[in-house]
C-alpha cells in the first residue's frame, strides 16, 4: 500500500465515521462538532486529489461559515438540548423518503457514469486555470456571474431585513 | 561559514546524509527530517512568545506610566526576563478544574484546537530565501482558512464551560471574527492581485518596494481587520475582564488557561509576521543574496516592529462597544475595502505587470493616496451632517421643553 492509499483510507474513515456521528448523536451539539469533523475529513480528500485550493475553500465555506451558522442556531433555539424533547417528528418518513431518492439518485451515478481520467499527470498550477476558465467568456463566465448576482440579491434582501422601522 | 550562511536550507539535506550514513533507508531518513523540520518550526513560535509576553508586560507598563516586572522584589532573573518561566511553571503545577456541568469532552478539547490552530499557521511564513515549511502555492489563503477552525475552539470552549459569560463571550468573539472576516479577505485580495499569487513565497518576491508603500490603504485595513479577529485592544470586548470576566475561557485553569494565553500570543506575533510579510518585504533586506539567514533576522525585526505598534494599540486604545465595532466594521472599513479592491483592479489593468516596476509603483501609490483622501473627505463630511442634524434636534427638544 503506498502512503497515498493510507492517507485516503485514514481521510475516508473520518469522513464517514464523523458523519456516522452525525445522525446518531443525541446531543445536537454534538452533532454539530462532528459535522465540522467530517467537512475536515473531505478537506484533506480534496489535498489528496491536489486539489488544495478547493480544500481551503471547504474549509472556509463550510467550517468558518455554514458550520458557525448552524452552532449559532443551536445556542440561540430554546430547547434544543433539552433531553425530553423527541428527536424526530411526524414526518420523519418524509425526510427518509428524499433521502433515500437522493442516496439512489447519487449512488447510481457514481456507478454508471464513466468516468474519464485525464491523460498524464496534474497540472500544478491548477489554481491558474481556475482562476482563468472562471473568467473566461468560452468557459464558466456566466455561471460565475449569477452566482455572483445571486449572492448581492441575498446580501441586500438580508440588508433590507434587519433594518429597523 | 559556508554551511552557516545558509543554516536552515542546509541543516535538513546535512541530518538526511547523516541518518542515511547510519543505515537508515531513504524514506525513514525523510519522514525523521521533516518530523524534526515540523517540530523546530512549531517551537518558533512557542520559545517567541516566553519573550514577547515579558516584552509586552515591561512595554506596556512603560507606556501606561508603571514600572512592570523589574530587578526589584520577586520577580525573577535580570529585568524579570525570567517571569514568564515562573508563570509557566506555576500553571502546569496548578489544579485542573473541570466544571461539574461542563460538556467534558468539548471543554477537554478546545484549549487543544485552539493551540494545534495557532501553530500550523505558521507552515506557510516564509523565514527567509527557500526557507519556509510548506511553500503552498495557496499560502496566504490557507492562512485564512484556518482561521475559520479558531472560530470553532472558541465556540467549543465557550459552549463546553456551560457558563454565561463563557457562552457570551464566545459569541462575541465569533460575531467579531465572521464580520471583520470580510475587509481582512478583500485587503488580502487585493494584495494578491498585486503580486500575482497566492503564495507567501511569491508575495514576498513580488515586493521589490514593500507594499505598505505600493498600497497602504490596503495595509491599514489588513492590520485593523487581523486586530479585530484576533481580539487585541480596541476590540478586546471579547474577554472584557470588566464585563464578562475573561470571556469564553473563564472556567479554564492551570495549563488550560496558559493553553488559551499561549495561542493569543501566538496568533497576535503570527499577524505580526503575517503583516510584515504582506507588506513591509518579509525577509527582504540588504545582503539576503550572500548571506540567506539574515532573511529571518530582517523578517524578526520587521514583525517586532508591527508587534511594537500592536502593544502600543494595547496599551493605550479604550474598547469598544460591540455596536460600535459592528457599524465600524460594515459602514466603514468594508466599504472602504470593496472600493479598494475596485481602484487597485483597475490601476493594476491600465498599468500591467510587465510595465516599468517605478511607473506601476507610482500609479499604485498615487490611486491610494487619492482613495485615502476621498475617504476623508466623505468622512468629514458625513461627521459635518451628523453634527448638524444632532444640534437641530437638540434646539427642537429645548423649545419644547420651554413654553414659550
Amino acid at each position: 500500500m503506498t502512503l497515498q492509499q493510507v492517507l485516503f483510507i485514514i481521510f475516508g474513515a473520518v469522513t464517514l465515521g464523523a458523519a456516522l456521528m452525525v445522525v446518531t448523536r443525541r446531543n445536537v451539539f454534538h452533532a454539530a462538532l462532528f459535522l465540522i469533523l467530517s467537512f475536515f475529513g473531505v478537506a484533506g480528500l480534496y489535498v489528496l486529489l491536489e486539489a488544495p485550493f478547493l480544500a481551503a475553500v471547504q474549509l472556509f465555506i463550510y467550517v468558518g461559515g455554514i458550520a458557525i451558522l448552524i452552532l449559532f442556531a443551536i445556542m440561540l433555539t430554546r430547547d434544543m438540548m433539552n433531553p425530553n424533547v423527541a428527536g424526530a417528528n411526524r414526518q420523519w418518513w418524509l425526510a427518509a423518503l428524499v433521502a433515500l431518492a437522493l442516496c439512489t439518485v447519487l449512488g447510481w451515478t457514481v456507478l454508471n457514469h464513466q468516468w474519464a481520467a485525464p491523460a498524464g499527470d496534474v497540472p500544478p498550477e491548477s489554481i491558474v486555470n481556475l482562476g482563468k476558465a472562471l473568467v473566461d467568456p468560452a468557459g464558466l463566465v456566466l455561471p460565475f456571474e449569477v452566482t455572483s448576482i445571486l449572492l448581492l440579491v441575498a446580501l441586500i434582501g438580508a440588508v433590507t431585513i434587519a433594518r429597523e422601522r | 561559514m559556508e554551511f552557516f550562511n545558509d543554516f536552515i536550507a542546509n541543516v535538513g539535506p546535512w541530518l538526511q546524509g547523516l541518518l542515511e550514513g547510519i543505515g537508515l533507508p531513504e524514506v525513514w531518513a525523510r519522514v525523521i527530517v521533516m518530523g524534526v523540520g515540523g517540530i523546530g518550526l512549531a517551537l518558533i513560535p512557542l520559545v517567541a512568545v516566553i519573550f514577547l509576553i515579558w516584552a509586552a508586560r515591561k512595554l506596556i507598563a512603560r507606556m501606561q506610566d508603571r514600572i512592570g516586572p523589574n530587578n526589584s522584589g520577586p520577580y525573577p532573573g535580570p529585568y524579570a526576563l525570567f517571569q514568564t518561566f515562573a508563570d509557566a511553571i506555576k500553571m502546569l503545577t496548578k489544579e485542573d478544574v473541570i466544571p461539574t456541568a461542563a460538556d467534558r469532552w468539548v471543554f477537554n478539547i478546545a484549549p487543544i484546537v485552539i493551540l494545534t490552530v495557532a501553530v500550523l499557521i505558521w507552515a506557510v511564513i516564509p523565514v527567509g530565501k527557500d526557507m519556509i515549511g510548506a511553500d503552498l502555492n495557496i499560502g496566504i489563503f490557507y492562512v485564512l482558512s484556518l482561521g475559520s477552525g479558531g472560530m470553532i475552539a472558541l465556540m467549543m470552549a465557550g459552549w463546553g464551560s456551560n457558563n454565561k459569560y463563557a457562552l457570551l463571550g464566545a459569541l462575541r468573539a465569533v460575531a467579531n471574527m465572521v464580520s471583520y472576516e470580510v475587509p481582512q479577505i478583500l485587503s488580502v485580495l487585493t494584495v494578491v492581485m498585486v503580486a500575482g499569487s497566492f503564495s507567501m513565497q511569491e508575495i514576498t518576491k513580488a515586493q521589490t518596494v514593500p507594499f505598505l508603500f505600493v498600497i497602504p490603504v490596503t495595509a491599514l485595513l489588513f492590520f485593523v481587520s487581523s486586530l479585530a479577529e484576533v481580539g487585541r485592544q480596541p476590540y478586546d470586548l471579547v474577554e472584557a475582564d470588566s464585563e464578562i470576566v475573561a470571556g469564553y475561557f473563564v472556567e479554564y485553569s492551570g495549563m488550560k488557561f496558559g493553553q488559551f494565553y499561549l495561542s493569543e500570543f501566538m496568533n497576535n506575533f503570527a499577524i505580526s509576521v503575517i503583516t510584515a510579510t504582506l507588506f513591509l518585504g518579509g525577509w527582504k533586506g540588504p545582503f539576503v543574496d550572500s548571506v540567506p539567514i539574515l532573511g529571518s533576522l530582517w523578517l524578526l525585526l520587521k514583525s517586532l516592529l508591527v508587534f511594537f505598534v500592536l502593544l502600543w494599540l494595547w496599551g493605550t486604545m479604550p474598547r469598544l462597544r460591540i455596536d460600535q465595532m459592528l457599524n465600524f466594521n460594515w459602514k466603514f472599513l468594508t466599504p472602504v475595502a470593496l472600493v479598494n479592491v475596485c481602484v487597485v483592479a483597475l490601476v493594476g489593468k491600465a498599468v500591467p505587470p510587465d510595465a516599468d516596476v517605478w511607473l506601476r509603483v507610482g500609479a499604485l501609490l498615487g490611486a491610494n493616496v487619492l482613495l485615502a483622501l476621498a475617504v476623508l473627505v466623505v468622512l468629514a463630511a458625513a461627521g459635518r451632517l451628523a453634527r448638524r442634524r444632532d444640534e437641530t434636534r437638540q434646539a427642537a427638544q429645548v423649545e419644547e421643553a420651554s413654553p414659550a
